[in-house]
């Protein structure tokens, strides 16, 4: 075997901002063809090493080399010339223009100084295919699924001739049988000698998928390593600085009254028939692949979306189809599953959009009394740990762990009988996600009835005491979590395989 | 399984269609409507072909900035202030020659510099220095609307309006419809069109409209492609402000005045969103022409301008709750 060649030497890399060293010498190198994987926890420094290499920002101090040779790149453009590309965590697709229009987005296929149609809707055909994706480049992006648009944004890379593929969070909207192809694919892509830096959260996908891992933690390399020497749970030891004793804490809680009972709810076209109920300190899983219908029942039952027939009843009392006061006022909690599109108003303070719901509460004559309203918030800051220094701080600075605590404390500040969260860890570092699991689960122990929606299984059958799969929209099984349930199993019903063995949590 | 994904395709892909072009839906009733039942319609009519021309190539330069997000408030005395130099420089060229021509042709650079310095003025305040592009463009009218007033507060003229008035005026065939201003305004609707559509930057426009962030990731420059787009504004907004003396035979400070709104409900009827990132030239043309045909439809039938203004308002509210009731129906589906 020839000895690998490098394809970019990072050394020393500095990036400073107002107050933080966000960057504090990272050294790093990729190699051709390789995929490396950068692990750590949200605040760790990966995106905005990322953003080094991608030419958003301008490092402080350090060098940066590809082939060998120092850059200094100004926009990211340069950077894409030079090979280097990037598929964002945030998705950044124009949801107005047509798909080849977005794979190709500041790249057309020029014939002199206009743009030519012809290969770009040729060259767009022939990268959906390679992409598995049986659309029409003519298909407007907004039309699309959110799986879809991700696999758009990949699909962009592969426009560029990039030798360097930077890939943040990609399957954090995937499917999995989308995952699957964007695995497929990453081997091709190395195949065809292009490096991939892959960042991900999810640490089975960077085993798998890593030819080496590197780890970063307070703006720092910690250590970096092939995948055959390390194991997941060294990782986790160096993200977080401390061996992890156990991710999921689940703890026995005391199970009583039912205090949600959902019966044959039914929303025309989306899902239908669904029934289940959760009782006092009970957690009920919800899992389905995205697209079948989980999030959607949700709305349903919390009233911002409304259901045709069946019944949503919290603690005994019915509730009205598409009133989401209603909901609220009898003792739901939902917390979304887009914090940033539905849960949180980013410009504003931790303080105000923990208040948010319980303002009417709070305030005398529609005066807000201000220091019960600071009160109230520094409880939560203090009992759910927020990290931030005040309760002033604006929530878009705060990193994603410490977002979704804001918007479970949003919540928990009405005493909520029935909390309702979708998607709780999604893009949260595995710190975060811990001390969100020991959450809920706590909250289970004081008597909450709690719905968890994911789509990770190892989430589920971690924190949950039962699983609801779901399957185009359809209730396949109720399984309750034993250590004897296995993973295949719960997948084999969310894939619409009916098992028969319905746990009788009815 | 694909065969069954193209058909949902294309019937989504249908639906939009009609949906983004209703604006040739609304004008074929409007003037079906106006031909069958509006007695004197039919000898009326060149005046909206005429006056679409004039007032026309304002909306494009306005439909321009709106594609790409933002709104231009100070359009109308852009063009009120571009029709003063236009005038201006006339005056001076023909003291100083008695060339009456010369004085055209400089009366027409001093309206297209004027066009191009004001846009200057409002995409460097928007796009560069970040200032909201509302309160931007109504300071900046101010502005303008002051320097207008300085020289029109009653009706300022050339020393020889006939030949200012050639280009507006003119009978091309013995046509009362083709007019010079006619076939320029057509010519300009045809060049954006295709300028938007063929070239990288034409593109570009609707892609900083949609997602400003996607583009600036993309490597676009979306402050410079909103600065041209203004500059475009400006010069367009000039070309407006020149036909408008051309027309007149003279420049008045009412002018900017009234057409401060007049634009943007031509681009929102047409089908131009204020988001951003939809439309194209001919959707801001259908929007002037149906503005106009209402208008015409109106004088026609002897009404006032009030009963002009508020059949206007019903149909734009009508034609916003229409597009926002589809849109939802169609996000539902």
């Amino acid at each position: 075997m020839p000895e690998p060649k490098t394809l970019i030497t990072c050394e020393g890399i500095k990036k400073y901002f107002p107050g933080v060293k966000a960057l504090d010498g990272v050294s790093f190198d990729v190699r051709v063809g390789e995929c490396h994987s950068l692990c750590g926890e949200n605040g760790a420094g990966k995106s905005t090493l990322i953003k080094v290499l991608t030419g958003a920002h301008a490092r402080d101090g350090g060098d940066y080399q590809i082939d060998g040779k120092t850059v200094n790149f100004k926009s990211t453009q340069e950077a894409i010339a030079m090979g280097v590309s990037c598929v964002y965590q945030e998705l950044s697709i124009a949801p107005q223009l047509d798909v080849a229009h977005n794979l190709f987005i500041g790249n057309l296929p020029m014939k002199g100084h206009l743009v030519d149609h012809k290969t770009l809707y040729a060259e767009t055909e022939r990268i959906l295919k390679e992409l598995d994706m049986p659309i029409s480049g003519k298909t407007i992006a907004g039309d699309l699924s959110v799986g879809q648009q991700q696999m758009i944004e990949i699909g962009r890379a592969l426009t560029r001739d990039a030798r360097l593929i930077i890939m943040d969070e990609p399957t954090s909207s995937l499917s999995e049988a989308e995952t699957e192809t964007l695995f497929k694919i990453i081997k091709k892509l190395q195949g065809q000698d292009i490096a991939i830096v892959y960042i991900s959260h999810k640490l089975d996908e960077v085993m798998y998928l890593s030819d080496r891992i590197t780890v970063i933690r307070d703006g720092q390399n910690i250590i970096t390593a092939n995948k055959e020497d390390i194991t997941q749970d060294q990782l986790i030891a160096h993200m977080i600085g401390r061996p992890l004793k156990n991710l999921y804490l689940k703890e026995p809680a005391e199970i009583s009254e039912v205090m949600l009972d959902v019966r044959n709810l039914t929303r025309k076209g989306v899902f239908e028939d669904i029934t289940f109920s959760v009782r006092k300190g009970e957690v009920v899983g919800f899992f389905g692949l995205v697209g079948a219908g989980r999030s959607e029942i949700m709305r349903a039952i919390f009233g911002v979306d409304k259901y045709t027939s069946g019944e949503v009843r919290v603690d005994g009392k019915k509730l009205k189809s598409g009133d989401p006061s209603k909901a609220i006022s009898a003792g739901i909690g939902f917390c979304t599953e887009d914090r940033k599109k539905e849960g949180l108003a980013l410009k504003l303070s931790i303080l105000l959009n923990m208040t948010l719901v319980r303002l009417p509460l709070l305030a005398k004559l529609g005066v807000i009394k201000r220091a019960s309203q600071k009160t109230s918030a520094d409880k939560y800051m203090e009992s759910i740990s927020i990290k931030a220094p005040t309760v002033a701080q604006l929530v878009g600075n705060l990193s994603g762990g410490n977002q979704q605590k804001v918007v479970v404390a949003k919540w928990l500040m009405m005493n909520p009988k029935v909390l309702i969260v979708d998607e709780p860890t999604r893009g949260i570092d595995v710190g975060s996600k811990s001390e969100i699991y020991g959450l809920l689960s706590d909250l289970a122990k004081e008597g909450m009835a709690i719905v968890v929606v994911s789509s990770e299984i190892e989430e589920i059958m971690g924190v949950c005491d039962s699983v609801v799969t779901i399957f185009e929209g359809k209730k396949t099984a109720q399984l309750k979590i034993t250590p004897e349930l296995t993973r295949e199993e719960v997948l084999a019903c969310a894939l619409g395989a009916s098992t028969g063995k319905e746990a009788d949590a009815q | 399984m694909e065969k069954e994904v193209s058909t949902v395709d294309r019937k989504k892909q249908l639906i939009r269609q009609i949906k983004d072009n209703n604006s040739v839906l609304i004008l074929v009733l409007l003037l079906a409507v106006c031909f069958l039942f509006v007695d004197g319609y039919k000898n009326g009519f060149y005046n909206v072909i005429v006056y679409s021309s004039i007032y026309g190539v304002i909306c494009l330069g306005l439909g321009l900035v709106m594609i790409t997000g933002n709104i231009d408030l100070s359009v109308g005395f852009q063009a009120g202030l571009a029709g003063v130099s236009t005038v201006l420089v006339f005056n001076w060229t023909f003291a100083a020659t008695g060339n009456s021509v010369l004085s055209l042709v400089m009366g027409i650079l001093a309206a297209l510099v004027t066009g191009a310095l004001t846009g200057l003025l409002n995409g460097f305040v928007v796009a560069k220095v970040g200032v909201s592009p509302l309160i931007a463009t109504i300071a900046t009218n101010y502005l303008f609307k002051g320097l207008v007033f300085n020289f029109a507060q009653s009706s300022f003229a050339p020393t020889d309006p006939e030949i200012v008035k050639v280009i507006a005026k003119t009978k091309l065939f013995g046509l009362k419809w083709l007019t010079p201003s006619v076939i320029l305004f057509v010519v300009i609707v045809v060049l954006l069109f295709l300028w938007m559509r063929k070239t990288r930057f034409g593109n570009q426009l609707h892609v900083v409209g949609d997602n400003p962030e996607a583009a600036s990731y993309a490597g676009i420059s979306v402050s410079r492609t909103v600065l041209v787009t203004y500059i475009l504004c400006g010069v367009l907004a000039a070309v407006s402000g020149f036909l408008m003396v051309s027309f007149d035979g003279y420049t008045i400070y009412t002018q900017g005045n009234s057409l401060s709104t007049f634009p943007i409900s031509c681009c929102v009827i047409g089908g131009i969103k204020m988001a951003g990132g939809k439309g194209t030239a001919v959707h801001m043309l259908l929007g002037v022409v149906i503005m106009r045909a209402i208008s015409t439809m109106m004088s026609v039938m002897f009404l006032s301008t009030d009963m002009v203004n508020l059949i206007t308002g019903i149909l734009l509210v009508a034609v916003l709750v229409i597009d926002r009731f589809t849109s939802t129906k169609s996000a539902d589906e």
